[in-house]
């Protein structure tokens, strides 16, 4: 079996959390990968780059420019000019360029194998949906307007508000099909597509044909990098209960039902800010901001900065409860389809996580059988919890065996079978 | 004697049920409760979360399993195995607010009363909203007697998840829900009502109900499916109301004469506007209007207020026979046109 070639426009050195999730599965593999990417765009990445090095079995290759659109290109003539190395190609979003990338490499080699791995869907996201109208208001395919009427349906005022709209929407809905085709085409061409976790690849999955040849190969923690961090311990009297929560947050994916939760709890408990503090890493939208200082929550809840990855891990060691806050997607689906990469990244870290997220979906699965504590967006709901924990003395117990199963080692191997072994049948 | 017995019923609840449980089982309220969980046959690992909560609090938790029987049948059975001076049901997924429940135990330990009030909120927890349900008419910490009571405005009655009966006042009433049927909480909100004297009214805002779906509270299609059952409750209480009507006061017979009200209207409304089977929503109707007219010509004097009702008794049902069909969707459809050529 000749070499993979990975393409994937995130990768280390690059901070971001694409390339990490691929960092850590490549490495862990028993096979031979060489990945091309690129070091020079940082944006969609955090803190400092860092310099993780490769195993021996992976080799990485960086582009020359700078321009997404010409990565492309290089990728592909990167290909056909090795094309004797490689006999299989893995192509990893976000962003969907990789794909695209596949989709060239597969329609001028059909023989070649095809591993298409996704993070987040490229077509029919959810937070597209809900950040920006995919339809006119006015427009029949706005589930909203069909219960309404025939005089409303068959108005000519209606029908021509919803074709200005269209025409103003020229652009932004030419690039939706253009994401829609590339989407579509990746399923129906490649050989292996991976999804991270089973909500995912139900909302994704088109036909039984497309299920057939999916595979999920969850998120993973890498032990060896927990091995060099200890907890930093705390000054003398600090008694205070530290609840970490790393990441972007924004108006989808909101801290509020946490902070409303916070402050009911310290309407009733005025020594919240000595026994409790509530600590956010990352971007968090200004509603948010706004609310913690309206409601006098800054000796409580503290918000720092973006850090680097070493930097969120020893963050995670540090803390007594990590959070998991999921955006609301309701409105689209009923099932949280995304998995985040941090909860592995938590699982690692060994502390208990309290996860805040959609009723039904893949998340809450996984964190009810490692027995940790999941909650609803109830802001009672979640300061009951943080009552317990903080005044009853509340603990989760979590099931380490199955924890175990999200160890890269783990997972590599699962990769290795699964996605590997099945394609060259083995 | 503990102060209060929580009844659980339980049914495939193993999502939730760890949630109920913990906001119950702390340290302050140990020594005032007794939890009584029934499990109703539940095909997930609900028995076994129970079990390892019965492990670890053996002195406040009694176990019974049993065969799927309904929501009424866990009751009935959580009602025999009950010792405590109050009583009190909580599904298992819902929650109670652990602050304001270990207030609330602490007053209820001084209380005597036959029905202890307090208000509840909604949760809808797949957006975070919230709607309480208070009591406006009532005073904290505040106690009435039965005969005092205003219910006409508000229409907020005693609900399961806002009433604390006196176990003694249950166990007189005979109160036995019906087994393998919906809607047993109506019998349960009307049945012990003729034999209190006192209400003591309580702010605290202790019941968490769970609210998982939109249209949770509203769902139609269940209804629909089970108006065997919601007619059959209907007319058990309607004639638990006819052999109480006079010998209770004039105060509880108004209530228990808004609770049957308010049921008769969800009951007619399903028939007269949701029901497919246009035949069988005349018959039924029909039928059910003779058959309160001849038992609580009372109630069926109430009833007719309701514009649907009123004219159906006019036009003797004709109306209900043609609602909602094709015709009557043609009628609409010519008026409306009729209307436009009009305006224009």
């Amino acid at each position: 079996m000749k070499k993979i070639l990975v393409i994937s426009w995130f990768y280390p050195p690059i901070n971001s959390s694409e390339g990490l999730v691929t960092f850590k599965l490549l490495n862990n593999s028993q096979f031979e990968y060489d990945v091309f990417t690129q070091k020079n765009v940082t944006s969609w990445s955090y803190g400092d780059n860092m310099e993780f090095k490769n195993q021996a079995n992976v080799r990485s290759v960086f582009a020359k420019s700078k321009d997404i659109s010409i990565w492309k290109e290089e990728a592909f003539q990167y290909f056909r000019e090795n094309r004797d190395q490689y006999d299989c190609v893995m192509t990893r979003s976000m962003p969907q360029e990789s794909h695209e990338v596949g989709i060239r490499i597969k329609k001028e080699f059909p023989e070649v194998k095809w591993i298409a791995s996704f993070g987040d869907p490229v077509k029919n996201n959810p937070y597209q949906h809900i950040d920006c109208s995919l339809f006119c208001y006015f427009s029949l395919k706005n589930k909203i307007n069909h219960d309404k009427g025939l005089s409303f349906k068959l108005s000519p005022k209606r029908i021509l508000k919803t074709i200005y709209w269209d025409l103003r929407h020229r652009f932004s809905l030419k690039f939706r099909k253009q994401l829609a085709e590339i989407e579509d085409t990746t399923m129906a061409l490649a050989d292996k597509i991976i999804f991270n976790n089973e909500s995912q690849q139900k909302y994704m999955s088109p036909s039984q044909s497309v299920l057939d040849k999916s595979v999920i190969i969850r998120h993973s923690y890498d032990e060896s990098m927990y091995d060099n961090l200890k907890s930093a311990g705390r000054p003398d009297g600090d008694r205070k209960l530290r609840f970490v929560f790393i990441g972007q947050l924004n108006c989808i994916r909101t801290a509020y039902p946490l902070l409303s939760a916070i402050k009911e709890l310290k309407e009733s408990m005025d020594d919240l800010p000595q026994r409790a503090e509530f600590v956010f890493y990352g971007d968090m939208s200004d509603g948010d901001l706004v609310y913690i200082m309206r409601n006098s929550l800054l000796d409580v809840v503290r918000v720092e900065k973006p850090i680097s990855y070493l930097e969120s891990l020893q963050a995670m060691v540090d803390a007594d409860w990590l959070i998991n806050i999921d955006g609301n997607i309701g409105l689209v689906t009923d099932e949280n389809i995304f998995f985040a990469g941090k909860i592995a990244d938590y699982f690692g870290a060994g502390r208990s996580i309290m996860s805040i997220s959609m009723q039904k979906g893949d998340v809450n699965e996984v964190l009810r059988k490692a027995g940790e504590l999941v909650l609803s967006f109830s802001a009672n709901e979640i300061k009951q919890y943080l009552y317990l924990i903080i005044y009853q003395g509340y603990e989760v117990h979590p099931d380490r065996e199955y924890i175990r199963t999200f160890e890269s080692k783990n997972v590599a191997k699962a990769f290795d079978e699964k996605v590997i072994g099945e394609l060259y049948g083995r | 004697m503990k102060t209060l017995s929580i009844a659980i019923p339980v049914y495939n609840t193993e999502d939730y049920i760890r949630r109920c449980l913990d906001s119950v089982l702390v340290q302050e309220a140990l020594p005032y409760i007794e939890l009584i969980i029934v499990n109703d046959g539940s095909k997930d690992s609900s028995p076994e979360i129970i079990r390892e909560y019965q492990a670890r609090f053996p002195e406040n938790i009694v176990f019974i399993d049993k065969e799927n029987g309904g929501h009424g049948s866990t009751i009935n059975a959580a009602l025999k195995a009950a010792t405590g001076k109050y009583f009190r049901v909580l599904d298992s997924d819902d929650w109670f607010d652990t602050p304001e429940f270990i207030k609330y135990l602490k007053a209820l330990s001084a209380c005597d009363e036959d029905l202890i009030v307090t208000p509840y909120t909604q949760e809808y927890v797949y957006n975070g909203t919230v709607v309480p349900y208070n009591y406006e008419f009532f005073t904290h910490d505040q106690v009435y007697s039965v005969d005092e009571l205003v219910f006409d405005e508000s229409k907020t009655y005693y609900t399961m998840a806002s009433s604390t009966y006196k176990l003694e006042i249950l166990h007189k009433s005979g109160l036995k829900l019906f087994e393998k049927s919906f809607y047993v909480d109506m019998q349960y909100n009307i049945y012990p009502i003729p034999y209190l004297k006192t209400v003591h009214f309580l702010d605290y805002h202790v019941y968490r109900y769970f609210m998982g779906r939109p249209n949770q509270s509203m769902s139609q299609e269940n209804l629909l499916r089970n108006l065997p059952n919601h007619q059959n409750v209907l007319s058990f209480l309607i004639e638990y109301y006819v052999s109480f009507r006079e010998k209770v006061s004039k105060n509880v017979k108004e209530y228990m004469s808004l609770l049957i009200y308010f049921m008769f209207y969800t009951h007619m409304d399903l028939v007269c506007n949701k029901l497919k089977d246009r035949r069988l929503a005349y018959r039924t109707i029909k039928d059910f209007d003779t058959y309160l007219k001849n038992t609580a010509p009372d109630l069926y004097q109430m009833v007719d207020v309701f514009p649907y009702i009123h004219f159906s008794r006019r036009l003797r049902y004709i109306n209900v026979r043609f609602f909602n069909t094709f015709f009557t969707k043609l009628l609409v459809f010519a008026r409306k046109v009729r209307g436009k050529l009009k305006r224009s």
